[in-house]
């Protein structure tokens, strides 16, 4: 459900005098059916309701609304009152058709539970529009009779969602968004029921992130399972969502996540400002907004980070980051990231603190191969030698004996051949892609090598390699070292391992400069804060880390006594 | 570039320790041994390398107390408030010149070494234009991300010359070492002069003080480099001496990299430790280079406005030429010492009469001295 | 975020542009691929065989260059029948000159990084200047420090073709030469930089010998070099030179020394575990004279008296007694050969004045070696046996 105070980003293509609903019946489904069209899932029901005498209409979009709601909960009283019911409900406690006590005083109560629940936004299960309400009840005595009826049949709708809105596009917005639409004769505005309903994915392990300890919940693309499942993990009343509509014709729920009183409102509004300049015609999926919002279009690294899993999401916004929930994609950007984070998943705060920094200086390990083991081949084989033992030297000289290509070549063909076979082992199902990766892998190297095309230690680097790419907890970090490496190779292959140190040296460089959202890409190993490296590359125990990371600047630093 | 405040360009006491220490270890590690014991000939080089390492932290203090007297406000900046604007600009001239210099030679001696221990047939030009091509990626980067790196890379190459010091201790013979002052304490300061033009370097606080968040830490990180730099440069000098006796430190080359060459693990496993060496020092190089660079910008976007950006482009070109000035290493080794002479006689001289002519004149702030 | 990326994309197609000029116009200059090179394991030293002059009466030399044979090596190509090495000799006036005819010669460029080891033959070792027979070698940035030197009796050259169990002469004679702490009879390996230091300091001192037998090569005994000429002097045979490491007191030696007895003039075998000496020089107004304390701890491994108990606290000192003067016998005898035959001070007595009393020093260090070689030395021996192995006594 929308809030009119809805930031309608890029809603320039709708026009920006509100059409308000007639009182006319008639009218207001001319008006629908001349926007809308005539397309056939759009599902126009008229009926009369017996007991006030009204014709009514009911408008939804088949195929996402829950057909329950709409039939059960809004037909079925509606088209079963009987008038003396209608009576009776219209004059109970209260003079006349006009109940504007019982309105103001359900209002009153609605308004005195939402100031329970504090200003959270729209997304409670609760009536919203009660400001509305009360204010159109207040003053607008001149609804007269249609507004009675109104107040009659809301009040037979056992439907937790109720709104009210005069506007044409409001509704049309509502029903397109999967609510159900009631047009009532002599009322100008329309009851929107909350009724949305589509199909959607259960809740699965995400296929992204593996862990062996730890919950195996992810995101699905439906927008309120998602943010249900954050509200599970923090049950803090201060977790605010700010909700956005961005793409012109998308129009897709966007939801930015923080946490009152802990996360730097400077940070906050930082991603305000990135989000109200999106000016696009869809947002497919979070990928669109993280590469309209990131700081820097031309590096290799991303920027923000992106994850299918709730409790990592959860743990971020703790540290002080804010999240962006997309609709329609279990991919939830995070914000800002750092190369550390890359580097860790959240298994290592779920394992004991021993296993955990040692895994992780594992994966450093893997990173440093993924990067630099085939560029170091290329380097030793083709121009510092030197650098091997001699009897390795020798046998890797006998290996290479056949091979007819230089280094170079060879290390190209087989890396290029590899990351075909990765990328071919994603689009087939399942069991046969992991048999086709690893038997092709094995017998393409083998057969390499027996044909003197590659030597076999050439098939020992990349398939090293290869694995070692396969440990980063982050996928787009895991690409980026992918993309880095080649640039290695062709560095090590021009000036060997002057190439590879100059390479390198680029790319820290890089990072040096990056930034996201503000805060250096290399934090927290620089600017240098011992205390702030109790999670870097050894996870210190649990009870030792009592400081929020400082690099998020939060509001509030401590977290465990 | 997305700061979500605006951005306050400024660097910590340890960022800015590192980087006086990082411009000073440059290049002189390498041939600071050969110097030395040329001078004082008896194996007792590496106490006047100690000896000058004071004298160096006592020229480092009156740099931090310039720094200090003036916080948040670059020595291009503050020069010309000091001696008034024409002289002002001299000065700044005069500095940023230096700076090309010791940024060209530093380029030099990187290719120099380079060629002789990786890359053979390489062009020189080729080495020299990549490594100055990543390096002005950095320096346009502004003054955070250069102190950003160099606090990365600090730890790694105190760590590459510590691993140095410690496997060459197989070869480390204490008679090479010994007779302790057999002659004297007269040719201990004999050999100053020489091992004092190493030390040169420290003076990038005059323009990295403007930086600092905190300005009253200014003397202690400029201690804090210089001594570091101090113990390393003794250490090396000493197990240089050690392992290859003061005869042959005098007949070699580059005998840093020579003590490198020594080095052996056992079965011959890591077998050309020079070359890996190398390859790791190009690292400190690097950021050595930036420094200067950077130095150079500042100076010539204090003189004539424009963004420090356009400068450095600018300066590239004029950098390489010097680069390429020398036509052989004994050429190359002469410019390195006229620029240390050069430097010596600026930064020995100047921060003192600078200093002392704000005391006078009242300038500047006056608690924080 | 305008300027800064302006900036940025500058650069970025600058240096861009400019790698690809350089390489794609022109290349990897310095590719050097593993498989095409000569790897030289073993370089030797000779005089030529025609006696050493060519036409302008300029002194020659013959290199020796062992090249390994990779595909010797390897699984598929190789086993027993391959060889896995070549050797080439070639002639010339100076090192380079040799280096650069083999370039005419053998189809892969050659490659020092790997040498092993450097054998100097016996002529050349005596005739020529060491420090220019080197000097290619220092210079070069390929070639380690840590070679291995040593010296041929006769000439290098055959010693590259004595191998056993499958492996490359170079390969088998550089582990020889590591085996210099399991016996007393051979001294310490001496690496290429160390001869450098050496000889730059002109400091007088001893090579590994390695001589060709039918089958094999043998690593012991000392080649003297003298250090003033920077040429060999002579030999110490293997009992000189087991008396001459006992002086120099290295620490990691594990050599034995036979004793006898004295009582029943049986043989004794003692394994050395630590052997420690201490130079003391002393100065009686002009004249100088040393003494060398040498101690030293081992194990009594064999005896072949009777009974020979060594539960007998008596036998055991006899015993030492018995290995202490054969010390004292080795050691002198290879003073005599150093210090009055060949006039050099291959021990280091120099050094110990120079530390000790750098005055005194300062006014003999010229002509040091000569003043030295009429200089007494006296020598003192104490040996320790700790302990005497599983068994104690023949007979009890």
């Amino acid at each position: 459900m929308t809030n009119k105070n809805t930031t309608w980003a890029g809603a320039g293509v709708m026009s920006n005098e509100q059409r308000r609903l007639s009182e006319k019946l008639h009218d207001n489904i001319l008006a629908f059916q001349s926007i809308m069209g005539q397309s056939p899932d759009v599902i126009l029901r008229k009926f009369r309701i017996p007991g006030l005498n009204k014709d009514a209409a009911l408008i939804y979009i088949d195929g996402l609304v829950d057909k329950q709601t709409a039939n059960e909960l809004v037909l079925r009283p509606l088209m079963m009152l009987e008038p003396a019911k209608a009576r009776a409900l219209g004059t109970a406690g209260h003079s006349g058709e006009d109940s504007k006590p019982p309105r103001a005083a359900r209002s009153r109560a609605k308004a005195a539970e939402s100031a329970l629940v504090g200003t959270d936004e729209n997304n409670m299960t609760v009536s919203t529009g009660n400001s509305q309400e009360g204010a159109e009840g207040s003053g607008t005595g001149a609804e007269s009779a249609g507004s009675g009826h109104h107040m009659v049949t809301s009040a037979l709708l056992n439907v937790a969602e109720l709104k009210e809105s005069p506007l044409l596009d409001d509704c049309i917005q509502e029903v397109l968004g999967g609510n159900t639409v009631l047009l009532l004769e002599d009322a100008d505005t329309a009851l929107i029921v909350g009724s949305c309903g589509w199909p959607s994915r259960s809740i699965e392990e995400p296929v992204s992130e593996t862990v062996v300890r730890g919950p195996r919940e992810g995101f699905t693309e439906a927008f309120r399972t998602n943010t249900a499942l954050l509200r599970r993990r923090i049950k803090d009343p201060n977790l605010v969502l700010e909700p956005y509509k961005l793409g012109r014709r998308s129009k897709t729920d966007v939801a930015l996540v923080y946490i009152r009183g802990l996360t730097d409102m400077a940070l906050v509004e930082e991603m305000r400002t990135r989000l109200a300049r999106i000016d696009i015609d869809d947002v497919m999926e979070s990928g669109y907004i993280e590469q309209l919002v990131e700081d820097n279009v031309m590096s290799p690294f991303p920027q923000l980070q992106t994850t299918e899993r709730p409790d990592r999401v959860a743990a971020a916004l703790l540290e002080g980051r804010i999240a962006v929930l997309t609709d329609g994609t279990p991919f939830v950007l995070i914000a800002p990231v750092t190369f550390t984070m890359m580097l860790s998943s959240s298994e290592d705060y779920y394992e004991r603190w021993m296993p955990s920094s040692l895994i992780r200086l594992l994966r450093y390990a893997a990173a440093f191969f993924a990067l630099f083991l085939p560029s170091l081949y290329i380097a030793l084989i083709s121009y510092n030698h030197g650098l091997i033992p001699t009897k390795l030297a020798i046998s890797i000289a006998a290996g290479r004996e056949g091979v007819p290509f230089p280094s170079i070549v060879e290390a190209l063909i087989m890396e290029v051949t590899l990351e075909i076979l990765r990328e071919a082992g994603l689009r087939l199902p399942k069991p046969i892609g992991q048999a086709v990766g690893i038997v092709g892998g094995l017998v393409i190297g083998q057969a390499a090598v027996q044909a003197a095309i590659v030597s076999p230690i050439m098939v020992i680097v990349v398939a090293l390699t290869a694995i070692s790419s396969f440990a980063f907890p982050q996928y787009e970090a895991g690409i980026a070292i992918r993309m880095l490496r080649f640039g290695m190779m062709l560095a090590a292959a021009v000036l060997g391992l002057f190439g590879v140190i100059l390479f390198f040296i680029l790319i820290m460089a890089h990072l040096a400069r990056l930034q996201s959202f503000g805060v250096s890409y290399l934090s927290p190993v620089v600017p240098a804060r011992p205390s702030q490296w109790k999670d870097l590359f050894l996870r210190f125990p649990l009870r030792m880390m009592k400081q929020r990371p400082l690099m998020n600047r939060p509001q509030d630093t401590r977290r465990q006594k | 570039m997305g700061q979500r405040k605006p951005s306050a360009e400024t660097i910590t006491a340890n960022q800015a320790a590192m980087m006086v220490s990082k411009a000073m270890i440059g290049t002189g590690i390498l041939i600071l041994p050969q110097s030395v014991s040329m001078a004082v000939n008896t194996p007792d080089g590496w106490l006047s390398v100690l000896l000058s390492g004071f004298v160096a932290l006592l020229a480092g203090w009156i740099v931090g107390l310039l720094c200090r007297r003036f916080p948040g406000r670059g020595f291009y900046a503050y020069v010309g408030d000091i001696i008034g604007r024409p002289l002002g600009a001299c000065v700044v001239v005069l500095v940023s010149v230096y700076y090309l210099f010791s940024a060209g030679y530093l380029l030099r001696v990187m290719g120099e070494v380079t060629r002789m221990y990786l890359l053979d047939k390489t062009p020189i030009m080729v080495t020299m234009v990549l490594f100055m091509l990543v390096a002005n990626y950095l320096t346009v980067g502004g003054i955070n991300p250069i102190a950003r790196l160099i606090e990365l890379f600090m730890p790694i190459i105190v760590c590459i010359l510590m691993v140095l010091i410690v496997f060459s201790f197989r070869d480390f013979e204490l008679d090479n070492v010994r007779p302790v002052l057999g002659e004297g304490l007269l040719p201990v300061f004999q050999g100053m002069p020489s091992s004092i033009l190493s030390y040169s370097g420290f003076e990038v606080l005059l323009f990295l003080g403007g930086f600092m968040k905190m300005s009253r830490k200014a003397v202690p990180a400029v201690l804090a480099g210089i001594g570091l730099t101090t113990v390393l440069y003794t250490l090396i000098v000493l197990v240089t001496i050690g392992s290859l006796t003061v005869e042959e430190v005098k007949t070699v080359t580059w005998p840093t990299m020579s003590v490198a060459m020594n080095i052996e693990l056992p079965d011959g496993f890591f077998e050309r430790f020079e070359s890996l060496f190398t390859v790791l020092w190009v690292l400190s190089m690097y950021t050595a280079y930036v420094l200067y660079q950077y130095g150079a910008c500042l100076g010539a976007a204090q003189l004539y406005g424009k963004d420090f950006r356009v400068w450095a482009y600018v300066v590239m070109p004029i950098i390489f030429a010097i680069a390429v000035l020398p036509d052989n290493l004994n050429a190359v080794f002469a410019l390195g010492e006229y620029n240390s002479y050069a430097s010596l006689l600026m930064f020995g001289l100047l921060p003192v009469i600078l200093l002392a002519v704000a005391a006078v004149r009242r300038i500047g702030n006056e608690q924080a001295t | 975020m305008s300027k800064p990326l302006k900036y940025g994309t500058v650069w970025l197609l600058l240096a861009a542009w400019l790698t690809m000029n350089a390489v794609l116009l022109s290349g990897c200059w310095d590719r050097n691929e593993i498989e095409e090179t000569g790897i030289v394991l073993g370089i030797g030293l000779d005089m030529p065989s025609d006696g050493g002059d060519d036409e302008q009466r300029r002194p020659k030399i013959s290199m020796t260059h062992q090249i390994a044979l990779p595909t010797g090596f390897s699984e598929q190509g190789g086993g027993k029948t391959q060889k896995k090495y070549m050797n080439i000799t070639s002639e010339g006036p100076i090192i380079f000159d040799n280096i650069r005819q083999l370039a005419t010669r053998i189809d892969r460029p050659p490659s020092y990084e790997h040498v092993r080891v450097i054998v100097i033959g016996e002529q050349v070792a005596r005739q020529m200047d060491l420090r220019n027979v080197i000097n290619f070698f220092m210079r070069n940035t390929e070639t380690r420090r840590s070679i291995r030197v040593v010296v041929a009796k006769g000439r290098s050259e055959p010693i590259f073709s004595q191998h056993k169990s499958g492996q490359t002469p170079a390969i088998e004679l550089r582990e020889m030469t590591e085996n210099y702490h399991k016996t007393l009879r051979t001294p310490v390996q001496m690496t290429l930089g160390n001869l450098s230091e050496h000889l730059t300091g002109q400091h007088s001192f001893v090579l590994q010998r390695v001589m060709a037998l039918r089958e094999e090569s043998q690593l012991s005994g000392a080649a003297v070099v003298k250090g003033a000429t920077a040429r060999m002097v002579g030999w110490l045979g293997e009992l000189e030179t087991a008396g001459l490491n006992c002086l120099l007191g290295i620490r990691r030696f594990n050599g034995v020394i036979e004793g006898v007895e004295l009582e029943s003039g049986a043989m004794l075998g003692y394994e050395v575990r630590r052997m420690k000496r201490h130079i003391v020089p002393i100065i009686e107004g002009d004249r100088i004279s040393f003494e060398v304390r040498i101690k030293s701890e081992g194990k009594l491994r064999e005896d072949w008296a009777n009974p020979g108990d060594s539960f007998d606290q008596a036998f055991v000192e006899r015993a030492e007694q018995a290995t202490a003067a054969r010390i004292r016998q080795l050691a002198e005898r290879a003073l005599e050969k150093t210090q009055k035959q060949y006039k050099v001070d291959v021990v280091g007595f120099g050094k110990r004045l120079s530390i000790d009393h750098p005055a005194v020093w300062r006014r003999v260090k010229d002509d040091w070696e000569d003043r030295f070689s009429r200089m007494p030395v006296k020598v003192k021996v104490e040996v320790r046996i700790q302990e005497f192995g599983t068994r104690g006594s023949k007979r009890r």
